[in-house]
């Protein structure tokens, strides 16, 4: 599904997972908590309405919600908790990293001892089982049940025939994934927030209300109160085994939701609030950065995240490929990209992999700023009559996409093609744009990869075998592509990275399904009273783990 | 009929009753207006506005050489800041032809559109949808009043019920789920005021018209035969008249916030059309008034503006229709 | 005096009860034809099918329409207002909470407006076409054509953040000061003090508006008082001005004023949404408008149930107090 942020690879990410895939790593054995004393302060964060999509530990899909998950889940494999690209590499979590045997059809991870739940009770490798079940399990309707189609007996598991898996196996100490295909990104997979672990026999149906992560949290903090709509509470887990990573230095996180982003800054600003989980508008950026009082206050970071118009490939005129690419050299990146906050906020792109994934190229097929007689070129070769009215939909919580939204609109007047803009919040046009059956014609979306990874972007939102998926929101359907998609991701190593090279660059020069627009940049405001702060990556939020208070 | 004389002349013949010379009562309502200063003032304004509406924007898109609707890239710095007002740039050459093609008065909008241009087309749609909303809700409104009035019994019962329930539903939150589901469009929003504000006038009018029909010209015209049509019409509805204009600039203004408060919820007028609720939503939810207060100021005094000459001539017309009251 | 409370009363229970069929027809007749069936716009919009089943079950949505009704009438007497998917809350819990919030504020709003536009406005009667009066007047005529969401960020800037940048309407104070909070809601049974001091800025906003007009009203009506025998019998007598304008106009203005007030705080209480929204006061019109942008319908029809219930019993108590202050109609027969 639709997430707001985007997680980067970087060069390095790959090559270390390479590396760590060929040697096992065992870490210590013992366990070890985290004395009260280093433990301490309350930090006060805000959230607008709507950041939260579920609480169900093995269901949430939003970034907002991925970052509470890096706090209070830990998954078989974990993200580092660095900066930047270092922070897209694998390490052990409750299990060590796996042997990949038979080929890459088999992947078995060893757990560490000492994990625990939050309630003492210890996590084994049926409870991850069960919790990866969960996730695939068509009764809970979660977004990221996909992945997993490989693993052996998935497809009639996920299509609610078949009751068991065989496709994992466990022993006391560990967990076996047979697949069907090799997946160059297998590892990543389990390392999705949603295989957050939870205790066999958990019911198979949603569960909103946090209960889970009040007695079962894994991680460093656990949930004390939950009022959705409202607020949240985290506190820290003391029965998280600091051995497995020593994370958590906040006694007390809350979450305050429903403060609007300019209210948030207002109150940042006054030291009455410490941080917000939304995206720092242009306005702020460039009236705080002017204020050089407050420049350790301000962080930037990268995220690789796509921001696009996706165009509905089976709705008319957009069926036409060469109505797609007239699109495609009119639409103005640039004015596009300042209503984001202009170069300080993200850079322009006409590609589908972002600048920071080992797998990009830079290739130019589109420029950055419009060529409109080339535009009208395309259109007259289309044969399509003008004008034409068709209704682009917009995330209108945070004002920027829809002025975005505003912007396409007037691009595409020269064409003959009219827009309607229609606002939303996330929620609604989120389940708008996902349902094939609305036939939404376009759209502006951020989209945030599930992970580091090619296959999180590509096959994720394109994959063209599977064109009513719900992050199918182009609803790419070309055959000739399906092929070159999947053997992609069966790939591993150099192979993989040269495999989705190509790939990017021939989707958009091909068949130009969508129109990239930019990537963008995550700014945050925080207070003085906030330290250790760092931007993870992989979630596409900020990294609780890591946050002190001065 | 007293006729009284006096040494230099001329007769003075003592007002005839109200019922008996409606026109009359029109000369003397414009000549009570005509001596209040406040009423004046508020009337100027008011031609004023009526003007900026009607010629207002064409005459600055012409003059500045830019459309309300077009977006100028170099009106706004790299990040997105919009100029300030009375503030240039460059604009290149084929988009203007006017000198003063690169000066943006009041400064652009969050995409660089001109501040100046909007706010006068604004004017346009306020004054026509809240016009056009009035004018239909006159029209249900007088008539079902009327009708109710008139008629009594059950006709008058349903009606009753009907406005007074209907007034008991939050307004603004029925509109609005309204609004989302019917969609955009100029005509459903005035539809949809129209729909809102209709009971008002129709509860004015039935009990002004309750009032009159008790007066011995009805029933005189009742006794030669008259159909009730020609009674509502030719007899009621001049009685009628005075209160209603009253209340009627108080429903244009209400409507005026009315709809900027559905376009500032986005449900009201459809991009990019301008509209002042609209650039004050942009302006307060997107956070830019703080970097740049203009953009909430020249909006948001529009309204007031606006409102303020309604308000006065309202009450301008109250005192001229009714001189007895608070006026001492 | 007892007949017409009763009828009164009995009244009001008749609106309440049209008020909750035309609700019922709006949300569950009407929403069949602009898409999606009512049991899935109830579940909501990410409701698998077997949860659409069963919301259809609850609700009794294949049966017929009079039997829907019966069913919605006893949920709702039983304080069941169906439940948000998108929050995942029983809308009760939801609008319960919701409801304390919004009276707060227009309560709190309303005493404050009182107070001010009483002694403004009996001032402008005393002393007509005097600078003070004429001043009052432009005052309350501005104020009247102030939009509330216009006025609401202005406060909320102006007052709130710009002292804690150091500035106060321009002028500097010396160094970073928090006069008010910029949002949030603290409750009255948490803590009375915080409770106050976040609605200072808010009662403020919402009282503007409303003194204007009320300036006006009591003005007039004082005015109107002022002129009759009475009180010229009583200032021959030597009463003095307060005393005068406390016991004698006062009073009777009281019950012409208890109506108004009673029909502006039902009518705000469906109306601050505004307001709640710029403070982040989760109130019910906050959580109405936030319902319908989200398209939650069971919330939806909560709020327009609770604001429509609560503007007919407004009301309705207000006309009987109106008839209990008022000596002059406990005689009078039937209107």
């Amino acid at each position: 599904m639709i997430k707001k942020h985007v997680r980067g690879a970087g060069a390095l990410g790959l090559g270390l997972l390479m590396v760590s895939l060929a040697l096992p790593l065992t870490a210590g054995a013992e366990t070890s908590h985290a004395s009260a004393a280093g433990v301490s302060g309350t930090l006060k964060g805000a959230m607008s309405s709507g950041s939260i999509d579920s609480m169900d530990p093995n269901r949430w899909y939003f970034a907002v919600t991925w970052g509470l998950a890096n706090a209070m889940c830990t998954t078989l494999v974990r993200y580092a908790d660095a900066a930047g690209a270092a922070g897209t590499q694998l390490i052990p979590g409750t299990a060590n990293l796996p042997v990949v045997t038979d080929n890459g059809l088999v992947y078995t991870y060893t757990m560490r001892p000492g994990a625990t739940f939050s309630n003492g009770t210890p996590i084994t490798p049926a409870d991850i089982k069960y919790s990866i079940m969960r996730l695939m399990n068509p009764t809970l309707d979660t977004g990221t049940g996909g992945y997993f189609t490989n693993v052996v007996g998935a497809p009639a598991y996920l299509a609610g025939t078949s009751k068991t898996l065989a496709g994992i196996t466990t022993t006391a100490t560990t967990i076996t994934f047979h697949l069907t295909a090799p997946d160059g990104a297998f590892v990543y997979k389990t390392a999705l927030p949603t295989t957050c672990p939870v205790p066999v026999g958990t019911p198979m149906k949603a569960i909103e209300n946090g209960s889970l992560e009040q007695k079962y949290a894994s991680g460093p903090y656990e949930l004390q109160s939950y009022a959705p709509g409202r607020s949240i509470t985290l506190v820290f887990n003391k029965n998280y085994n600091q051995a497995l990573g020593a994370r958590g230095h906040v006694a007390k996180i809350i979450f305050t939701i429903g403060v609007q982003s300019p209210q948030a800054v207002l109150e940042i600003q006054a030291n009455q609030l410490d941080f917000q989980t939304s995206n720092l508008a242009t306005a702020d950026i460039l009236k705080l950065s002017h204020n050089s009082a407050l420049a350790n206050q301000i962080h930037q970071s990268s995220r690789p995240d796509i921001t696009y118009l996706f165009l509905n490939n089976q709705v008319a005129p957009l069926n036409n490929v060469d109505v797609r690419k007239a699109i495609n050299y009119a639409v103005n990146r640039t004015a596009v990209l300042t209503q984001w906050g202009g170069p300080l906020a993200g850079t322009v792109t006409d590609q589908l992999l972002p600048s920071n994934f080992i797998d990009y190229k830079a290739y130019s097929i589109y420029p950055t700023t419009p060529n409109l007689a080339k535009a009208e070129q395309l259109m007259k070769a289309s044969g399509v009559k003008t004008p034409v009215t068709l209704v682009i939909r917009a995330q209108n919580d945070a004002p920027g996409f829809m002025n975005i939204a505003s912007v396409i609109q007037s691009n595409l007047k020269p064409l003959g093609i009219n827009l309607q803009v229609v606002g939303s919040p996330n929620s609604v046009n989120s389940s708008f744009i996902t349902n094939y059956k609305s036939k939404t014609a376009m759209g502006v979306e951020p989209w945030s990869s599930d992970f580091p990874d090619a296959e999180a972007i590509l096959n994720t939102q394109l994959d063209p075998s599977t064109p009513d998926a719900p992050s199918n929101l182009a609803r790419f359907a070309d055959p000739a592509f399906i092929p070159l998609f999947n053997s992609a991701a069966e790939k591993s190593g150099a192979a993989r990275v040269s495999a989705y090279q190509s790939l990017d660059q021939q989707v958009m020069s091909q068949a130009a399904p969508i129109v990239p627009l930019f990537n963008p940049r995550w700014y945050d405001f925080v207070s003085a009273n906030v330290g250790g702060y760092v931007y993870s990556d992989a979630m596409d939020a900020i990294n609780y783990n890591t946050l002190t208070v001065k | 009929m007293s006729v009284e004389s006096n040494s230099s002349g001329p007769l003075v013949t003592s007002l005839p009753p109200h019922d008996e010379r409606p026109s009359s009562l029109r000369r003397q309502v414009f000549g009570r207006l005509r001596h209040d200063a406040t009423s004046m003032f508020a009337l100027v304004v008011f031609v004023l506005l009526v003007l900026a509406a009607a010629i207002g924007g064409p005459l600055a898109a012409w003059w500045t050489g830019h459309s309300p609707d077009a977006q100028y890239p170099n009106a706004l710095s790299s990040g997105g800041l919009p100029l300030g007002i009375m503030q240039r740039t460059y604009l290149p050459n084929g988009i203007s032809h006017n000198p003063h093609g690169g000066l943006f008065v009041l400064g652009s909008d969050a995409l660089g559109r001109d501040v100046l241009v909007r706010v006068l087309y604004g004017a346009r749609i306020s004054l026509l949808v809240a016009g056009g909303a009035t004018a239909l809700a006159l029209v249900i409104g007088v008539s079902l009043g009327l009708l109710a009035g008139y008629f009594g019994g059950w006709i008058d019962g349903i009606v009753n019920r009907f406005t007074e329930t209907a007034m008991a539903f939050p307004n603004l939150l029925l509109a609005v789920a309204l609004a989302v589901v019917v969609g955009p469009g100029l005509l459903n929003v005035v539809v949809i005021i129209a729909f809102f504000t209709w009971y008002y006038p129709a509860r004015i009018v039935r009990s002004a018209t309750v009032a009159a029909k008790e007066m011995t010209f009805v029933a005189a015209a009742r006794t030669m035969g008259a159909r009730p049509r020609r009674i509502l019409v030719v007899h009621l509805l001049p009685q009628v008249w005075g209160p209603l204009l009253v209340y009627a600039t108080s429903i244009v203004a209400n409507n005026i916030i009315f709809e900027a408060s559905l376009s500032y919820l986005g449900v009201g007028v459809p991009q990019p059309t301008p509209s002042w609720g609209q650039m004050l939503s942009d302006a307060v939810t997107s956070g830019l008034y703080q970097v740049d207060l203009s953009l909430a100021v020249v909006p948001g005094v529009a309204l007031v503006l606006t409102m303020l000459c309604f308000n006065l001539l309202g009450d301008g017309l109250h005192d001229a229709l009714d001189p007895k009251a608070s006026r001492r | 005096m007892r007949r017409k409370i009763v009828q009164r009363l009995g009244g009001a229970f008749v609106q309440v009860i049209m008020v909750s069929i035309l609700t019922w027809f709006l949300f569950f007749v009407v929403a069949r034809f602009t898409g999606a069936s009512p049991a899935a716009r109830i579940a909501g919009r990410t409701a698998t099918a077997s949860q659409i089943a069963l919301v259809a079950k609850i609700y009794g949505l294949n049966k017929p329409y009079w039997q829907q009704y019966l069913i919605f009438m006893g949920h709702l007497l039983h304080g069941n207002f169906g439940f948000s998917a998108v929050q995942q809350l029983p809308v009760s819990t939801i609008l319960w909470p919701a409801l304390r919030v919004t009276a707060s504020l227009v309560f709190g709003a309303a005493l404050l407006w009182t107070i001010v536009s009483a002694p403004i406005g009996a001032f402008g009667a005393l002393r007509p076409h005097s600078l003070g009066d004429v001043l009052s007047r432009a005052l309350s005529v501005i104020g009247m054509s102030i939009p509330v969401f216009w006025l609401a960020p202005m406060v909320s800037y102006l007052f709130a953040f710009e002292p804690t940048q150091g500035r106060f309407l321009g002028i500097p104070l010396g160094g970073h000061h928090s006069i008010f909070p910029i949002t949030g809601y603290v409750d009255f049974g948490v803590n009375p003090v915080e409770w106050a001091y976040h609605l200072i800025l808010p009662w403020m906003t919402l009282a503007i508006g409303f003194a204007a007009v009320y300036i006006r009203y009591i003005r007039a009506m004082s005015a109107e008082q002022l002129g009759e025998d009475y009180t010229r019998t009583a200032k021959a007598k030597g009463a003095s001005t307060a005393r005068i304008l406390l016991r004698h106009v006062g009073r009777n203005l009281l019950p012409t004023l208890t109506v108004l007030l009673g029909a502006d705080v039902a009518y705000a209480l469906t109306g601050v949404f505004f307001v709640e929204t710029i403070f982040n006061l989760p109130g019910v019109g906050y959580q109405g408008v936030s319902a319908i942008l989200n398209l939650d319908y069971p919330v939806i029809t909560g709020v327009v149930i609770v604001s429509a219930i609560v503007a007919v019993l407004a009301n309705a108590l207000v006309d009987i107090l109106h008839v209990v202050l008022d000596p002059r109609l406990r005689r009078v027969g039937t209107s």
